[in-house]
């Protein structure tokens, strides 16, 4: 068993322990991190999942609006992200997609009989912007609370917001804004992703997840990563390791000690580092299990995500828009206001939704730097479609190979309901004639990745403030990472605004070690 | 382990290999009963037509079939040709207008379930994903057979 000392080690080599990493070794400190698998990147990655075809697909997240250009800046990372040039598309179910609505440069409104919904949906999102251009800039500073961010957000301008936005359900937003069921079902899948919640919930955490996806950059805006997601981990790594971090893959730490013991066992051998500071780049729950201590219960994912390598886009029945246009932004499939209280009524039923919830985007569109050349000159694309409304809890009615089939065949049949062809048909097939499909569900998450029950914000969502009355005596209090331990602070999507592709978690938690 | 692959076709199959399994006559059906009624029985008729064999392939081999076999490789290829046929054939069934929701749930039901089957055949999977995904073609063909009977057709 070989020992060793360093100032800080960090459990989980994704993007965020990437991130602490390279702030702590940029201040001077000693940095090991340590990955369980042979790459590090964690949900942050890119790979070629389909035998011979030459395509570089963003596994598992894609998109990136939470990641704050102070720490892009402050690392020295080269990380680039592409602007789409459309909002989103969304086909009207009630006509099997021949009429649809963009959003976008020019809007489409009209198309979907919801003209007189275009002037309350632009204010809606304009009084959004009051909450989120002034809660944004405090996602890297110490917390505040909860009377602090409404002081801030009163002097924006957005009294009102704050109310319907923070204290009330989301439905009653929603449903004043805009009239339109297709309209207000748009506007109500941001508060759904890896959420599972109706919208009229008391609990407010489809408020939460809503407030998550609106606030990134204070506008909202999702870009894709040049390059794939995997460029932005490959990108935090080398600053990681340019500053002098350490970084071990194949690392598979088994147990941790809050005196500041990490043991782990790495090609077969076995292990211990002490710490002054250890780093969970991992769920509360695994972190849990590391420490043998009870796990917490954590609110299960709800999403399932499938990859899908075209010969080209598909032929949509809607003739006014160009495929170009429709899979540009968000292709929001079977997403109406009702279609989503619906589906959550199935699932919480124990059925999988019929029709499924999805949206779709299309990385190759705003960046074909993924595909070999003859695949880009053979106008593939690649699509990644999100289901909603899949809890966790429908691993319990089949094994999960059958689930998986389950999810993929119904995502399909729902994106095949506003097609103008099967999807099957320009599906691409790998060298031994398979196609190229593969579908990631709550289960695989959790096999793969270490992501409690599927959870892709690693339990539920907080708001990006304290009560009043939570202490903020530490400095893990202030940003948000504290454990139950001194020395072990949350690194991840675990802790307080750490969710999503942000490296806010990880800059907090190396903020926390260097105020001590 | 090939019982549902073979009770697949038969279900799909009776008499699906010499001629239309049925045909929707009126008594005293709504006419959008009849209509799709009958649209869906061609959807079995030809899903059993060209599914049949691929199972017949598959159910006398091994457990993970061999795909670069030709037969099965011919018998796959084929099948997924038909079952994307009846799958289209089935959703416009069960989009007839003015079908009565008993109707066109079993219906979208089916081809939920049939394209599951598509999938697996592209995803080249094993007998038991394949016998699973069968079984539940079968119900889903006994609720919407029975929802037409019900509903005064003979589809």
């Amino acid at each position: 068993m070989s020992e060793g000392r360093v100032d800080t080690v960090i459990v989980g080599g994704g993007h965020n322990g990437l991130v602490a990493a390279a702030y702590l070794a940029k201040a001077g400190r000693s940095v090991r991190v340590l990955e369980r698998l042979g790459h590090v990147g964690g949900a942050a990655v890119s790979l070629y999942p389909f035998d011979g075809i030459d395509a570089r697909l963003s596994r598992y997240s894609y998109l990136v609006s939470l990641l704050p250009r102070r720490i892009v800046d402050d690392l020295g990372a080269r990380i680039r992200l592409a602007r789409r040039r459309y909002s989103s598309y969304t086909p009207d179910p009630s006509d099997g997609g021949r009429s649809g609505l963009l959003i976008g440069p020019e809007s489409t409104f009209g198309a979907v009989g919801a003209a007189a919904d275009e002037a309350g949906f632009g204010e809606f999102y304009r009084q959004c912007a009051t909450v989120t251009s002034a809660l944004w800039p405090t996602l890297t500073e110490p917390l505040r609370t909860r009377s602090e961010a409404h002081r801030a957000v009163v002097g924006a301008g957005g009294r009102d917001a704050w109310q319907w936005m923070i204290e009330r359900p989301l439905a009653e937003a929603i449903t004043s804004a805009v009239g339109d069921d297709l309209v207000r079902g748009v506007m109500a899948t941001d508060a759904l992703i890896g959420t599972f919640a109706r919208l009229d919930e008391e609990s407010l955490v489809q408020n939460r997840c809503f407030l998550y996806h609106l606030i990134g950059g204070g506008t909202g805006d999702w870009d894709v990563p040049i390059g794939g997601m995997g460029a932005v981990s490959e990108a935090m790594a080398a600053a990681a390791t340019g500053f002098g971090a350490e970084i071990v893959t194949g690392a598979d730490v088994y147990a941790i000690d809050p005196e500041g013991q990490v043991r782990y066992r790495c090609a077969d051998d076995e292990h211990v580092v002490a710490a002054r500071h250890i780093l969970a780049n991992v769920t509360p729950a695994v972190l849990a299990r590391l420490l043998g201590e009870a796990e917490p219960e954590l609110a299960p994912g709800a999403q399932v995500k499938v990859n899908l390598m075209l010969t080209r886009l598909p032929r949509l029945r809607d003739e006014s828009v160009t495929p170009e246009q429709a899979f540009g932004g968000t292709f929001h499939i079977n997403e109406t206001y009702r279609q989503l209280d619906a589906a959550y009524r199935q699932a919480a039923a124990g059925s999988v939704p019929d029709p499924l919830p999805c949206e779709i985007y299309c990385h190759t569109l705003a960046d074909p730097t993924i595909l070999s050349d003859s695949l880009r000159a053979a106008g593939a694309h690649t699509l990644t479609v999100f289901g909603l409304h899949t809890p966790h809890s429908l691993a319990d009615s089949a094994t999960p190979d059958r689930l998986r089939d389950a999810l993929t065949s119904a995502v399909l049949t729902s994106l095949n309901s506003v097609l103008a062809e099967p999807i099957q048909d320009v599906i691409m097939q790998d060298s031994s004639g398979r196609l190229c499909i593969e579908a990631k569900t709550t289960s695989d998450l959790d096999d793969a990745l270490g992501m409690t029950d599927g959870n892709i914000f690693h339990g539920a969502l907080s708001w990006p403030f304290v009560e009043d009355d939570e202490p903020l005596a530490t400095p893990a209090q202030r940003w948000g990472v504290a454990t139950a331990h001194d020395r072990i602070l949350l690194c991840g999507s675990g802790s307080r605004r750490g969710g999503a592709v942000s490296g806010i978690g990880g800059h907090n938690a190396a903020m926390a070690v260097l105020e001590r | 382990m090939l019982t549902a692959t073979a009770v697949l076709c038969s279900a799909l199959g009776s008499g699906a290999a010499t001629g239309p399994t049925a045909s929707a006559q009126p008594a005293q059906a709504p006419p959008e009963a009849i209509a799709a009624c009958t649209q869906f029985a061609r959807a079995l008729d030809l899903a059993s037509l060209t599914y049949s064999g691929f199972a017949d392939v598959i159910a006398l081999g091994e457990v993970y079939p061999d795909y670069s076999d030709p037969l099965v490789s011919s018998a796959n290829s084929s099948g997924r040709t038909g079952l994307r046929a009846a799958v289209s054939t089935a959703l416009s069934a069960s989009r007839t207008p003015g079908l009565a929701p008993q109707l066109a749930a079993p219906m979208r039901s089916w081809a939920l379930a049939a394209t599951k089957l598509l999938l697996l055949m592209g995803l080249r999977a094993d007998v038991d994903r394949f016998n699973a995904a069968a079984a539940q073609v079968n119900e889903d063909t006994e609720n919407a057979q029975r929802a037409c009977a019900e509903a005064g057709t003979r589809a």
